[in-house]
């Protein structure tokens, strides 16, 4: 790339317009690529930081916790199974505190000595009187332990015994309380033994198909049952349209920019085949130019964008993967470079002999 | 013969008809030995020079350089003689604005695939050949006409050619510069041996030992005078 480096150097400002261009479309794609993820986590992360890998919803459900009610009799061939299972309760409430006004709980009803309890202090809290165990998130709107939720709708008074790791679903931050208590949230006086859920903790799925049979339930992976939380499907389809629409973009810049460069330079290409320079070695040298451009450009976008998302990363869901940034950037560079292929036809097309017609 | 060319034809649409540019042309270069092709504005010299240098294949006729025959030979193939055996000389400078003038020679040898420090201090010697020893480092917007056209000199020479083709090197120049320019092409050429062939309309001061030709009705003959040469050439 002996003249494309001298090239890049001499025309720093021509080349630096389109690095700029590559750049914010780098940085805006870090900064989807974190909000994606983020809101993704806002919508799934209470389930996800659960240590299950299946859940078993009433047949029909569509891995929708409130369409799902299961009672003992669902739940005792997967307990004869001898697989660890748990029930699970989920539904969102509201509920008013002593300092915060009305905050909204998904609140996941476990059977305190369940392997669904998010430690042993939670175990502990939720084995005695009823009470609820709050994530991290609520801490810092100036909950305290020993504060008392009163439940909006049924008027249960609660105390805060404690708070857990920070997770949310549905947009909604999670708390835990006893099955027990659940049941007598959701159900009153007339629980029936029911819950929403059977969550599973086992890599051996052989046995499912005729579990469920048995048991007249639908069971799928932890993964699968993300679906089925509020919002998922729409807002990753959104985000994943809109990172798709960019990447497009962005490619279809590049190869403008690249066509546009190559159309100025005919006469210095003609002049390098002129003076012996093959096919390979042009397209080398512009290629190898476009590529160094990308990827200054979409590390420096992506760099900018993973600062920008620590920054607001608080006030919005917003969370950055390493993979999902270098996936990103990759994926601007490859993209870049396959919008230059069209301009490869024409770097091939052009002949030597136009180097005697023209001055460069 | 480092160049030959044999029965060398070539006719371009010209509306419903073809125009004849080139009608049988044979000539012939030997190493050392320089031949000057005159000929009135499109006549067909810059087109003999483009088949001599494989930038243009011939309709029919045969092209040998350095004995290699490069008749119908693919882009690729011709892009590999004219890389090892030929320098071409422009009308225009046809530098490249990126570069200092000790790059645009040492870029000859990249593309050779053999740019070291023996190329390096081979750029910078033919630099210093042609008189450009306190311009090593400029680009060529900040050189004049002259210069630009000496680097273009320098730069033709830099692969160690056998074949030196120059396509009205001194036509962007002033009369005292295109002498100048003339006298050290040709005493480049002379020096290295170099078989040479110049279009042009500089037909001042050229040495006896130069070969003259002129090219009329797509037929090329010696020129029996330097003033039948001249009177080919539009003044």
């Amino acid at each position: 790339m002996f003249l494309a480096l001298r090239e890049l150097l001499v025309g720093r400002a021509r080349f630096g317009l389109v690095a700029a261009v590559v750049g914010l479309i780098a940085l805006m794609a870090t900064l989807l690529s974190g909000l994606a993820v983020g809101l993704v986590d806002d919508g799934i992360s209470g389930i996800r930081r659960l240590p299950v890998t299946d859940i078993a919803f009433q047949d029909g459900a569509d891995a929708v916790f409130s369409r799902s009610t299961l009672n003992d009799a669902n739940l005792d061939p997967w307990t004869e199974s001898g697989l660890e299972v748990s029930p699970l309760g989920v539904t969102f409430l509201n509920a008013r505190t002593d300092t915060s006004g009305t905050i909204d709980i998904a609140l996941f009803g476990v059977p305190a000595d369940s392997f669904l309890a998010p430690d042993d202090q939670a175990r502990q809290a939720l084995s005695g009187h009823a009470g609820i165990v709050l994530s991290d998130s609520f801490e810092a709107e100036g909950i305290k332990v020993g504060d008392e939720l009163t439940i909006v709708g049924v008027d249960e008074v609660l105390p805060v015994l404690g708070f857990t790791f920070t997770g949310s679903y549905g947009h909604v931050d999670i708390a835990f309380s006893s099955l027990d208590t659940w049941q007598q949230l959701q159900y009153g006086d007339n629980a029936k033994g029911r819950f929403s859920a059977i969550a599973i903790n086992t890599d051996d799925t052989s046995g499912f198909a005729a579990l469920d049979e048995e048991a007249g339930t639908d069971t799928m992976s932890k993964q699968a049952a993300y679906e089925g939380s509020p919002g998922y499907s729409g807002e990753t389809q959104t985000m994943t349209l809109i990172r798709v629409f960019l990447l497009a973009i962005s490619s279809l810049v590049v190869g403008a920019f690249f066509v546009i460069w190559t159309v100025q330079r005919t006469q210095q290409i003609g002049l390098l085949k002129s003076i012996g320079a093959s096919n390979f070695y042009v397209i080398r040298d512009a290629v190898g130019q476009l590529a160094i451009i990308l990827v200054i450009a979409t590390a420096a976008g992506a760099l900018v964008g993973t600062g920008v998302g620590q920054l607001v990363g608080g006030a919005i869901p917003f969370r950055l993967e390493a993979s999902a940034v270098l996936t990103t950037a990759a994926s601007l560079i490859v993209l870049g470079l396959l919008g230059s292929i069209v301009a490869l036809r024409r770097i091939v097309d052009v002949e030597p002999i136009i180097a005697l017609k023209t001055d460069t | 013969m480092t160049l030959h060319l044999h029965n060398v034809s070539l006719a371009y649409p010209d509306g419903d008809d073809t125009r004849t540019i080139l009608d049988n042309v044979n000539l012939d270069i030997a190493p050392g030995e320089t031949v000057v092709v005159a000929g009135q504005s499109g006549s067909g010299k810059s087109t003999l020079l483009a088949i001599a240098g494989l930038l243009l294949a011939p309709d029919t006729g045969d092209v040998t350089i350095a004995d290699k025959p490069a008749t119908g030979l693919s882009n690729k193939d011709a892009t590999t003689i004219r890389r090892e055996h030929v320098g071409i000389i422009y009308q225009a400078s046809n530098l490249f604005p990126a570069l200092t003038a000790t790059e645009q020679l040492e870029l000859v040898a990249h593309i050779n695939g053999n740019l070291d420090s023996e190329q390096r201090n081979r750029a910078r010697e033919l630099l210093c050949e042609v008189g450009l020893e306190h311009r090593l480092d400029a680009r060529p917007a900040q050189l004049s006409g002259g210069e630009r056209q000496r680097i273009g000199v320098a730069r033709a020479l830099m692969n160690q050619p056998e074949l030196l083709l120059a396509d009205e090197p001194t036509a962007s120049l002033d009369s005292e510069r295109g002498n100048q320019l003339m006298k050290l092409l040709l005493d480049q050429a002379d020096a290295r041996g170099t078989a040479t062939l110049i279009v042009t309309h500089t037909l001042d001061q050229l040495p006896e030992s130069v070969r003259r030709l002129c090219l009329q009705d797509g037929h090329l003959h010696e020129a029996s005078s330097p003033s039948e040469l001249a009177s080919t050439v539009d003044r």
